[in-house]
């Protein structure tokens, strides 16, 4: 084992409790659920209920406690 | 307006102004959802059987155990439809203004079908909620179209919050038990003059479309009637023309009712006389 563990901190995405490396990209979190932000429609991310702006996802990254919503356009009435 | 032109007894045109949500304008008065239809294949079909311009999607979160679900709305774009996303599921003003505010950055619109409910049950407007909504998504500059309940104060509010559309449901939604109130949604129409009016939830088939339209409402919002009807792309055309002849019976003015006949044939010289 590492003498320097990767610290990880509590997240919580999608109403699902995570756990992510320090400094986690909101980029990395998009890509674990397979979404590509260059090829993706009808999807957009709040943290902490403040949506994120599609330009500025490349640059920002997750801190302790963040609620990340990503949602996407389905069929509905 | 030009009045209908009549060439041989027949309608040769039938000029009607346009249906104004906000700053743009429709010409059919249909607005359709896209859920629940055999197939995708059907849903454009009936889709186009119907003329919509504007077709309701719903904002959900990306599933985390199952990603990247398959996504309709580059068919829908393709298609030429105007996207109008609702915020279904939402209990709290909260929760609908945060869904509003994702949805206009997933679609760039600025429209929203706001919704807010009390329980499953019922699927019924949380009136407390939905005026507060409303209040803080006209305020951000939202293009608002509410669900309400067939409640004419609330409709009034709704409408004096500056909404865009006020859209009362006819019964319940998903239920096809048609305009179960229709005393109140005349009364709706009376006290809200200056708002567009839609029929949204309850509609079951076609003559509910055209009595919600002779009613004075400026359009209808429907899904499950046409995306369960038996064969769907026939009711979307159904529904077409049923919401064209309830317009155009509106506009051209019923006859009161009366208790005795009056006949039709001429009154005088009768043979007998």
């Amino acid at each position: 084992m590492s003498s320097t563990p990767d610290p990880r901190i509590p997240v919580t995405v999608n109403g699902e409790a995570r756990t992510v490396p320090e400094g986690y990209p909101l980029l990395a979190v998009l890509k674990d659920l397979e979404i590509d932000p260059a090829e993706a429609t009808g999807v957009a991310v709040a943290i902490n209920e403040s949506v994120i702006r599609r330009q500025d996802w490349a640059d920002v990254t997750l801190a302790e406690e963040d609620t990340v919503e990503i949602i996407q356009a389905q069929q509905g009435g | 307006m030009a009045d209908d032109v009549h060439t041989n007894g027949a309608v040769a045109s039938a000029t009607d102004e346009t249906l104004t949500i906000g700053d743009r304008d429709f010409s059919s008065r249909l607005i359709v959802g896209t859920s629940r239809y055999p197939n995708p294949q059907v849903m454009l079909d009936a889709l186009e059987a119907t003329g919509t311009e504007l077709v309701t999607v719903a904002i959900r979160r990306v599933n985390v155990e199952d990603p990247a679900p398959e996504s309709h709305l580059d068919l829908l774009r393709r298609g030429g439809y105007e996207i109008l996303p609702n915020t279904a599921g939402c209990y709290t003003a909260r929760e609908a203004v945060l869904v509003a505010q994702l949805a206009r950055e997933a679609l760039d619109t600025d429209l929203i079908k706001l919704e807010v409910i009390g329980d499953d049950e019922t699927l019924m407007p949380d009136v407390e909620q939905l005026l507060d909504a409303a209040k803080t998504l006209v305020d951000d500059g939202f293009t608002v179209l509410a669900y309400a309940n067939d409640d004419p104060i609330t409709c009034r509010k709704l409408a004096n919050l500056g909404c865009a559309a006020v859209m009362p449901l006819g019964s319940p939604i998903g239920s096809g038990m048609g305009l179960v109130n229709p005393y109140n949604l005349r009364i709706i129409r009376e006290v809200v003059e200056d708002t567009p009016l839609i029929v949204d939830a309850g509609i079951g088939t076609a003559s509910d479309a055209v009595t919600a339209m002779e009613l004075g409402y400026d359009g209808v919002l429907l899904n499950t009637a046409i995306a369960e009807a038996q064969h769907p792309v026939q009711m979307a055309h159904a529904m077409r023309l049923a919401v064209e002849s309830g317009r155009r019976a509106h506009r051209a003015g019923r006859i009161p009712r009366r208790l005795y006949a009056q006949a039709s044939s001429p009154t005088e010289g009768h043979v007998g006389d």
